[in-house]
């Protein structure tokens, strides 16, 4: 199984990852932030909503100034008259109505009070909506009426023709009846007719009741107008139907309700001044209070959901389109919803709320309840509470706001959770990442120096560890590997050294055998002895001769500490050299090539010299008989090459590395003459000291073997 | 009356082997193993010749120590040192202490009764006049074979006697290359090649500081040394 390599520094970042943790505790907790923001939230309102139930308390004439309705609230017939935020203009055109249109209720063949229906889809039908502003009541009919009939330009009557019958009571409690109709489309006033004069006949113009009549596509709309003074709480809208001009009948009346009795009549609900004046002290900004009666009807409504337009703007500025903060904004809007005032409000002009909070309100609990708007753009939150009359419920308050503020602070502390994580992620990761290299740097380096401390040969190079004045556990280990190193090269040095103390013990025995002989031989001894004494003294030269190799190298090493470098002529010393060898091994051709001129190097003479030396034994050594030995130098620019060659058997492969180390000889042996294999070790000696190596290589063609010096050049 | 020599040798064994030959040559011997008692006698009597070791039993500077000692009780006594331990610092110390000659163990008991001689001939020979036959004039230097003494335009050079021997057999033949080995030979000691160049670098600090030109012991890489004929 391959395991893959991880660094220090890889490792360490995945460790990293263990701070991801932050964001999500961070995301946790905004979440129960969020719950703790909302149930305040709750409360707050809950507490609004009680304390405007509390003003409205026990307050009966407040809360019921209008009839007590006897049956259920219906609201086809219990019209609603609407605040009307905007201006009204009576042009028989339904624009200003425009907020108010959804809200409109149809009137058709379910509510007809005579006549009959025509049969076909194009039928007799109105659509109609009451509302109040300033001290009048306003009222829009959409007459789908195919077939518009106007009043005879000479007929006095008014009830043959389409027309609109108006039926109020008085806030005296009086019966009154309008009709109103028009020979052409333009202004029109009402006429108050009486049982007395039911067609109108004599019928005295109303001209506080005035409008507009205006033909439309398929019909005909009336844009009117009256002072709330003359409306109690009791109203009903009827339109008559003429289709034919010729006949002039009235075939088919629709209302809201009955307009002939007083009793027939249906109510007007108009939001009550008195608590629509106590909320608006109890307003609050960016919440909505509703104050609806038993029926649910709205008596009073104060405060919007949305903010001030100048709030809206202010939270829209800041933040300037630099790549990074739109960057983030990219983000926070894929992640966080953001809170909108630009929602759907389809309660905003309701005439009766029906939620679940007002009836639990209604039914004397308090609640709370959270909805979502159609379009799912904001949560709005409404709290409800009832309005006793005695222990009779009255009424509710319902307080509403949206969720917005808390989704705000919600985002903000997300956004800056995530600014703030992202900050502490990016620097413990760099931190991190810092500290990894670091370490592995530190770790890296000691490898290094441990793998460099113990050269090829095995000697210690260097003890010396950097970093082992850490006081860590990196420290501590750069420590334990400079000790390990001490103690190494301290053994090194040992086994180095034996071979010189050995001699060096060995020669006194040594000399004790020697003087002893040499004394043995100063007596008389028989003729026979002399051979044994003779053969002693053959044993005793070669282990004298072992002896002083053996301390060679360390005399060497000795010397080497005392050697005086001078600056010489390298050539004119080898040659000099070549010149003695020719002498010394005459059984063997030696050939040089060195270059004409003189190559100066700084060193030592006499080193050198033995340096050559060695080598030339060794080439002799190795050399065939009669096969010529080749001494060359070459000087480089910056090196000189010293290389001896010989005939003579291949290395083996696996001792070129050790060839120039103590005690090591490829020499099968047996030639009586011993060797230890110091040799080399002593050329390796003095080419490290004059700063230059050595090599042993096969030549090219397998045919001898050719050891190399490469000398600096000063 | 026979001349007395002292040996200091903690190894029973080679001690007695050195009296043995020195004996045989007609010499008293007397043999000591440590510093103390030999010093000690040394006090009662001065011995006509000092043989030490450096090494002595658990004193490895014991000779050194002793041969100080020695030369202060008596400029004039021959002191060779005679020992084990061949590196050039122990050379030169044992030298700067005033010895006359510093001899490895590895020379052998002929060589040695030898260097004795040589000694005792110097110092019987400084009373008296030197003979032509004895004198070596080459250049400015002068070696009086009887004294092994050497002079460089009228200044003495103090050489020790392997150094004399090496320069003696030099000097005598200007302008001839003698090999290591022969020179070892003529020395009448057993050297090795890097004892040689020891030596000759001495004798050419001394020459040098006698005013001679250090080049006059020329190095011939490969072969040996020779006396410059130019100088």
């Amino acid at each position: 199984m391959i395991r893959p390599r991880l660094g220090l520094r890889t490792k360490l970042l995945l460790v990293a990852l263990a701070l991801l943790a932050i964001p999500w505790v961070g995301y946790r907790y905004v979440r129960a932030m969020d719950g703790f923001l909302r149930q305040g939230q709750e409360a707050t309102l809950m507490g609004t909503a009680r304390a405007v139930a509390t003003v409205l308390d026990d307050r009966p004439r407040l809360m019921t100034p209008q009839v007590d309705l006897l049956g259920a609230l219906r609201e086809d017939r219990d019209l609603y008259a609407y605040p009307l935020h905007n201006p009204i203009q009576l042009d028989g055109y339904d624009e200003d109505w425009s907020e108010y249109l959804g809200r409109a209720i149809t009137y058709g063949a379910d509510h007809r009070l005579s006549g009959t229906a025509p049969a076909g889809p194009k039928g007799f039908s109105f659509r109609n909506l009451v509302g109040i502003r300033g001290n009048y009541l306003y009222a829009l009919f959409l007459v789908k009426d195919p077939h518009i009939v106007y009043r005879a330009p000479d007929s006095l009557r008014l009830d043959q023709s389409d027309h609109l019958i108006i039926a109020l009571q008085d806030p005296q409690g009086a019966f009154h009846r309008y009709l109103l109709t028009t020979r052409a489309p333009g202004w029109v006033n009402a006429y108050a007719v009486t049982d007395a004069d039911p067609t109108g006949a004599d019928a005295q113009p109303e001209v506080r009741i005035q409008g507009e009549w205006q033909e439309a596509p398929g019909g005909y709309t009336i844009e009117l107008r009256m002072p709330l003074a003359m409306v109690g709480n009791k109203l009903a809208f009827a339109i008559a139907d003429v289709d034919n001009p010729a006949t002039r009948q009235v075939r088919e009346v629709i209302g809201t309700a009955g307009t002939r009795r007083l009793a027939d009549l249906g109510t007007v609900m108009t939001p009550s001044p008195r608590i629509q004046a106590i909320l608006h002290g109890l307003g609050r900004a960016n919440a909505r209070l509703w104050v609806v009666n038993r029926q649910g009807r709205v008596m009073a409504l104060t405060g919007s959901l949305r903010p001030p337009d100048d709030e809206t703007l202010s939270t829209d500025t800041g933040g300037g389109p630099d790549l990074l903060s739109g960057l983030q904004q990219l983000i926070y809007s894929l992640i966080l919803r953001q809170p909108s005032e630009d929602f759907d409000d389809t309660l905003a002009g309701a005439s009766r709320l029906q939620g679940a909070d007002v009836r639990a309100a209604l039914a004397g609990r308090p609640a709370i309840r959270w909805r979502h708007t159609p379009d799912g753009r904001a949560a709005i939150l409404s709290a409800a509470y009832p309005i006793h009359d005695g222990d009779a419920v009255a009424g509710a308050v319902v307080a509403e706001q949206t969720g917005n503020a808390i989704l705000t602070v919600r985002n903000r502390a997300m956004e800056s959770l995530f600014n703030l994580t992202l900050v502490v992620f990016v620097a413990a990761t760099l931190a991190l990442l810092a500290f990894a290299s670091r370490l592995s740097t530190r770790i890296r380096r000691l490898r290094n120096e441990t793998e460099q401390a113990i050269g090829s040969d095995g000697r210690v190079r260097s003890t010396a560890v950097s970093g082992r004045h850490a006081r860590d556990e990196v420290g501590d280990l750069a420590r334990g590997v400079g000790g390990m190193l001490q103690r190494l090269a301290e053994y090194t040095r040992y086994l180095e050294g034996m071979s010189g103390k050995l001699s060096h013990e060995l020669r006194t025995p040594l000399v004790v055998v020697k003087s002893s002989l040499d004394n043995l031989e100063q007596t008389t001894l028989p003729e026979e002895a002399s051979v044994y004494t003779t053969r002693a003294r053959d044993g005793l030269q070669r282990l004298n001769a072992i002896l002083t190799r053996l301390s060679e190298a360390t005399r060497l090493e000795q010397a080497l500490q005392q050697a005086e470098r001078e600056s010489f002529d390298l050539a004119a010393l080898v040659s000099g050299c070549v010149a003695g060898y020719r002498d010394a091994y005459p059984g063997h051709p030696l050939e040089a090539r060195l270059p004409a001129g003189a190559i100066t190097i700084t060193g030592a003479p006499d080193l050198i010299a033995q340096l050559l030396d060695k080598l030339v034994a060794n080439a002799m050594d190795f050399s065939p008989a009669e096969r010529p030995v080749l001494v060359s130098l070459e000087s480089g620019s910056r090196e000189v090459l010293l290389s001896v060659e010989n005939e003579g058997p291949p290395l083996p492969e696996q001792m070129s590395g050790q060839l120039f180390e103590s005690l090591v000889s490829v020499r099968g042996g047996g030639d009586g003459e011993p060797h230890l294999g110091l040799g080399l070790y002593i050329v390796r000696l003095i080419a490290q000291f004059h700063g230059g190596d050595v090599e042993a290589a096969n030549r090219p063609k397998e045919d001898g073997v050719v050891l190399r010096v490469r000398l600096p050049m000063p | 009356m026979s001349r007395r020599i002292a040996i200091v040798e903690d190894e029973p064994s080679i001690r007695e082997n050195y009296a043995d030959v020195l004996r045989r040559q007609g010499y008293t011997v007397q043999g000591y193993a440590a510093r103390p008692e030999a010093l000690a006698a040394f006090r009662q009597r001065l011995p006509d010749l000092a043989i030490l070791d450096i090494g002595l039993g658990g004193d490895p500077e014991g000779g050194f120590d002793l041969c100080r000692e020695l030369r202060a009780l008596s400029p004039t006594v021959p002191i060779i040192f005679l020992t084990a331990r061949d590196h050039d610092l122990d050379v030169i110390s044992g030298l700067r202490l005033g010895a006359d000659d510093y001899l490895t163990k590895d020379i052998s008991l002929p060589l040695l009764s030898a260097r004795v001689a040589a000694l005792f001939r110097r110092t019987e020979a400084l009373g008296s006049t030197p003979t032509a036959e004895d004198l070596l004039n080459v250049g400015a230097l002068r070696l009086d074979v009887q004294r092994l003494s050497v002079h460089w335009d009228e200044r003495p050079v103090e050489l020790t006697v392997t150094e004399f021997w090496i320069v003696h057999a030099l000097a005598r033949h200007p302008g001839h290359v003698r090999s290591r080995d022969q020179l070892m030979g003529d020395a009448d000691t057993v050297v090795d090649s890097a004892t040689i160049t020891s030596h000759i670098k001495r004798i050419r600090r001394k020459l040098a500081a006698a005013g001679a030109d250090p080049g006059c012991i020329e190095t011939v890489y490969g072969m040996g040394y020779r006396w410059t004929a130019t100088l």
